[in-house]
């Protein structure tokens, strides 16, 4: 492989996972750092609340670092902001199983008029989300 | 004046342009430049490869594409010559950065 080619690849074939890890840290971050620039609160202010090092800040503005979820939290709660939402689940219909769905499923699709409902159904204690009307 | 390096340029993103160095050591023929040696060296060690995906995306998303090579996101390394492992690449990338300050300086090389 030449030069070229590693550098292509460098660049270009990187998972889906952390190129999303990047973007949203990145989200996270610039949205901290808006808040203590509203707040007049400085990076290192923030760190001896946290009861952290300045360094370790650092790393999370400036690097990617894993920043875990008990952080975001103590963050949110030192700043009194909301920096992660997580909507929550909207469930309208609720179906036991598969033979159950298929059964209302051709009802709701004929009377929802094009409208999206949300539905779930558990299966194997797993909660499946379906959108309607269901792509033909 | 001497020459002990070349710049090759790597990769053109909307925020920034990365290059690479190619040094010029006497014995060594067709060396590889540092990126791609680092590339190398890392690529396929399992033992850091989350992380050297990471990097990949920060290089790429964060500075390339959103925020540029922004000062915060360099670092001065005041212990770094003393660790056996660092400390031939802080030797390297100070006599390359003292080349292009000299070549900026006298006009060889000008900044875009």
């Amino acid at each position: 492989m030449n030069a070229t080619t590693e550098y292509d690849s460098f660049f270009n074939d990187i998972p889906q996972e952390n190129l999303a890890f990047v973007r949203k840290l990145g989200l996270i971050m610039d949205r901290v750092d808006a808040i203590l620039k509203l707040k007049k609160i400085s990076r290192s202010e923030l760190a001896a609340r946290l009861e952290k090092k300045p360094s370790e800040i650092s790393k999370w503005f400036n690097s990617p670092h894993n920043l875990t979820l008990k952080s975001i939290i103590k963050i949110e709660t030192i700043l009194d902001c909301t920096l992660i939402e997580v909507p929550e689940l909207e469930v309208e219909f609720f179906f036991a199983d598969d033979e159950l769905l298929n059964y209302v499923e051709s009802s709701i699709t004929s009377k929802s008029e094009n409208k999206n409902i949300k539905a779930a159904y558990v299966k194997n204690e797993e909660v499946k989300m379906i959108d309607y009307p269901l792509a033909a | 004046m001497n020459n002990f390096a070349t710049i090759i340029e790597v990769q053109t993103l909307p925020k920034v342009t990365y290059y690479t160095v190619k040094l010029t050591l006497s014995g060594i023929e067709n060396m590889e430049t540092e990126f791609k040696q680092f590339i190398l060296n890392l690529k396929s060690n399992s033992s850091v490869r989350s992380h050297y995906s990471d990097l990949q995306a920060w290089l790429t998303q964060r500075i390339g594409y959103d925020k540029g090579a922004v000062e915060s996101y360099f670092r001065i390394e005041n212990k770094a010559q003393d660790c056996p492992n660092v400390s031939q690449h802080f030797e390297s990338a100070n006599k390359i950065a003292k080349g292009i300050e000299k070549c900026l300086s006298d006009g060889t090389l000008a900044r875009k």
